[in-house]
């Protein structure tokens, strides 16, 4: 099974195309216009612009000869799933850890632990 | 009622996270390092931990898997560098999706104090963008809309 998160991550881990999806979360755009945001070459953007389309974040529009880039509704959804902040992971685990312990043996040396919680 | 947490960036490449545990260290170092244990504690609300598989000696792999709401699995595996029963656990840690910008190392610490257990979790990245992808990985609770959590990552 193809895990869904491998191209939206690798999309989103270059800091360019985080500027470029910034930029399109206010509206669409085409290659001039994120030419002229961004510190970068007409080339640099359309090569981003691909990756992006490729994986699945952007779109191009068919219906101008500009072809403007947008952003595909809900395509982040599978990054927002998994992604919590590591603060909120380590203080859920934490707390679920705190049941864990308060149900375990008093004996810390115990070989059969309780897994029957 | 949770003990105090914190979670600070203690350099360039440094994350350092600690936490009081109302047991002594000896068992917060079963619950850590006893599979079905871990099995209890370390799953996610909308991630159920699906596999812990922890061969506990140095140099030993450890592999934990959860299943993601769409239906795929994500595991985070490594080997343990260290391992000083019951106060010091030295693990690398590699995410099947390498967002961190390469392996990790974990070093968790557990000192015995009054009220049981201070344990603290320092984590190496290997670069300061590897530190800074685990932290744009973060978005507040409570954002719903796509866009809204979209700005969050980008803003960080």
């Amino acid at each position: 099974m193809t895990d869904p998160l491998d191209p939206l991550l690798g999309a989103l881990a270059d800091p360019t195309r985080r500027r470029i999806l910034a930029r399109l979360a206010l509206g669409e755009a085409t290659v001039n216009d994120l030419t002229d945001a961004l510190p970068i070459s007409q080339p640099a953007v359309s090569r981003h612009l691909r990756i992006l389309t490729e994986a699945g974040l952007v779109e191009r529009s068919a219906r101008a000869q500009q072809r403007p880039a947008r952003l595909v509704p809900g395509a982040l959804k599978p990054v927002e799933d998994w992604a919590m902040s590591l603060r909120d992971t380590y203080e859920t685990r934490f707390a679920q850890l705190d049941r864990v312990l308060a149900a375990m043996p008093d004996d810390p040396d115990a070989d059969t632990p309780d897994t029957e919680t | 009622m949770p003990l105090p947490f914190s979670l600070e960036q203690t350099g360039p490449t440094t994350l350092l996270v600690k936490r009081g545990f109302a047991a002594p260290p000896a068992r917060v170092w079963r619950a850590m390092t006893d599979p079905a244990l871990v099995l209890q504690w370390m799953g996610m609300p909308d991630h159920p931990i699906t596999k812990a598989e922890i061969d506990l000696r140095e140099g030993g792999a450890y592999r934990y898997e959860w299943r993601m709401p769409e239906g795929g699995i994500i595991g985070v595996s490594g080997t343990f560098r260290v391992l000083e029963q019951p106060g010091k656990i030295v693990q690398t840690e590699l995410f099947d999706e390498d967002w961190t910008d390469g392996e990790t190392v974990v070093t968790t610490l557990l000192e015995p104090v009054e009220a049981g257990t201070r344990a603290s979790v320092t984590i190496e990245y290997r670069s300061e963008q590897g530190l800074h992808m685990a932290l744009q990985s973060g978005m507040d609770e409570g954002m719903s809309s796509t866009y809204d959590q979209l700005d969050a990552l980008l803003a960080s």
